[in-house]
């Protein structure tokens, strides 16, 4: 289950709010949700 | 391959054997110092040393070649640089260079059904400006001093990993650490540096329904941020716990237990092996440390170890319990005889990983010459 927040978007929401083709989006997601998750992840750093 | 990195890969499969619940070759030892007590063994001011990556280099190689354990025995992950740009209140260097960590507060007692409707949108709205003043801005200089914490963040812990690789394959020890992430159990993270100690308390008498409502509202982060790509049983994650001792039987059943339970529960559905910091005397609360799934790693730091065992020691890993007091203040001969107490007790049957009851911070906690001769002789002792 992808995490729910106004301030975090799941690949699926990426692609659908981007209109990015299926085809597209295996190639990008490495590029540009790693980079959601790092902040995600260094967010928690900071709290922690 | 080189004969150190064949050696650190048979050091690693004895910590993967353990968490695979099979018998290792001999018991490992995953003893830690914190890295301002390895600055100052290896003869560095802790206030300068910490700005200088490469004597952090040098101090975690030359750690790693003295004290004989079976992991990279120390690790920087406090930046003084970080918590400089974001002028953080929550992480401050005191006079002796120990970054400290003082009671703070970043949630009042009226933002709960806001942060609880959703947790992670508040934290960057409000947590961190509270806790941060270089983001109490604008948010343009917000974003560019955001900006600049990630880069040094991100660029500062992918070299604390180079060099904990390269002491590991250099001295012919383990790289895995404590955890490849961290994560809290939800009240916890309400408590510490939301609510804070003091204040969490008195929301419970207060206002407890709100409290119990925030630990669910934060346990899907705690779930995700517990669980990388490369989480598994042997990449690790880290979970610290703090307020269970401090909390009376009936607090602990109805607000810390319940979402930590479900914490631990959906990290190992997910396969994520945990190493759990059981932070000072759990001993009331064993029975609920039996409900833990299978495997989990319960680092203890007081407690009797042979009531642990006997509870928990057939279905858990176990590690902790020996008195870094002792290191400090005993003869090498004291130390050694109480590692062979310990580990007469722990160790029949397996499941069990060699370690402090917790990690000598400053020089002054435990004598060099102890942490060495207690490690030699584990590893000569503990042999299966």
């Amino acid at each position: 289950m992808d995490y729910n927040s106004e301030y975090y978007t799941s690949w699926p929401e990426y692609m659908e709010k981007n209109e990015i083709k299926p085809e597209h989006g295996d190639i990008m997601a490495p590029a540009i949700q790693s980079q959601e998750e790092l902040m995600f992840g260094f967010i928690m750093f900071l709290l922690m | 391959m080189s004969d150190m990195k064949q050696k650190s890969q048979e050091i690693t499969q004895m910590f993967n054997d353990v968490y695979d619940m099979k018998m290792p070759k001999r018991v490992p030892i995953s003893t830690w110092t914190d890295i301002a007590y390895a600055i100052e063994y290896c003869g560095f001011d802790v206030r300068e040393a910490q700005w200088n990556m490469d004597i952090i280099d040098e101090v975690m190689d030359k750690a790693s070649a003295d004290f004989k354990s079976d992991v990279v025995p120390t690790v920087m992950i406090r930046f003084p640089q970080l918590y400089e740009i974001l002028k953080a209140k929550n992480f401050v260097m005191g006079s002796d260079g120990f970054i400290q960590h003082p009671d703070v507060k970043s949630l009042e007692p009226e933002d709960y059904p806001e942060f609880n409707k959703d947790p992670y949108k508040f934290v960057n709205e409000k947590v961190l400006p509270r806790l941060y003043k270089g983001l109490d801005t604008s948010p343009e200089k917000r974003a560019m001093t955001f900006a600049k914490a990630y880069k040094t963040w991100s660029d500062l812990m992918g070299q604390v990993g180079t060099f904990t690789a390269k002491a590991a394959e250099k001295h012919g020890i383990s790289p895995g650490g404590i955890g490849i992430t961290l994560v809290e159990a939800p009240f916890d993270l309400v408590a510490d540096q939301l609510r804070s100690f003091t204040g969490i308390t008195i929301d419970i008498k207060r206002q407890g329904a709100m409290v119990a409502e925030a630990c669910e509202a934060v346990l899907p982060m705690m779930l995700k941020g517990g669980a990388l790509p490369n989480s598994n049983r042997y990449n690790r994650t880290f979970i610290p716990l703090h307020m269970g001792p401090f909390l009376n039987a009936k607090d602990f059943e109805k607000y810390y237990w319940p979402t930590f339970k479900k914490l631990c529960d959906g990290l190992a559905e997910k396969g994520v092996g945990m190493n759990i910091f059981v932070e000072q005397d759990w001993m009331r609360h064993m029975d609920y440390l039996q409900e833990l799934p299978e495997g989990c790693l319960l680092w203890f730091e007081f407690g009797d170890p042979k009531f642990v065992k006997e509870r928990l020691g057939r279905k858990q890993i176990i590690s902790g319990m020996y008195p870094v007091t002792l290191l400090r203040t005993g003869t090498k001969q004291q130390c050694i005889d109480k590692a062979k107490e310990v580990i007469d007790i722990l160790a029949p049957g397996g499941n069990y990983i060699f370690n402090y009851d917790k990690d000598p911070l400053v020089l002054a906690d435990a004598k060099p010459e102890n942490i060495i001769a207690v490690n030699e002789f584990v590893r000569e002792y503990a042999v299966y």
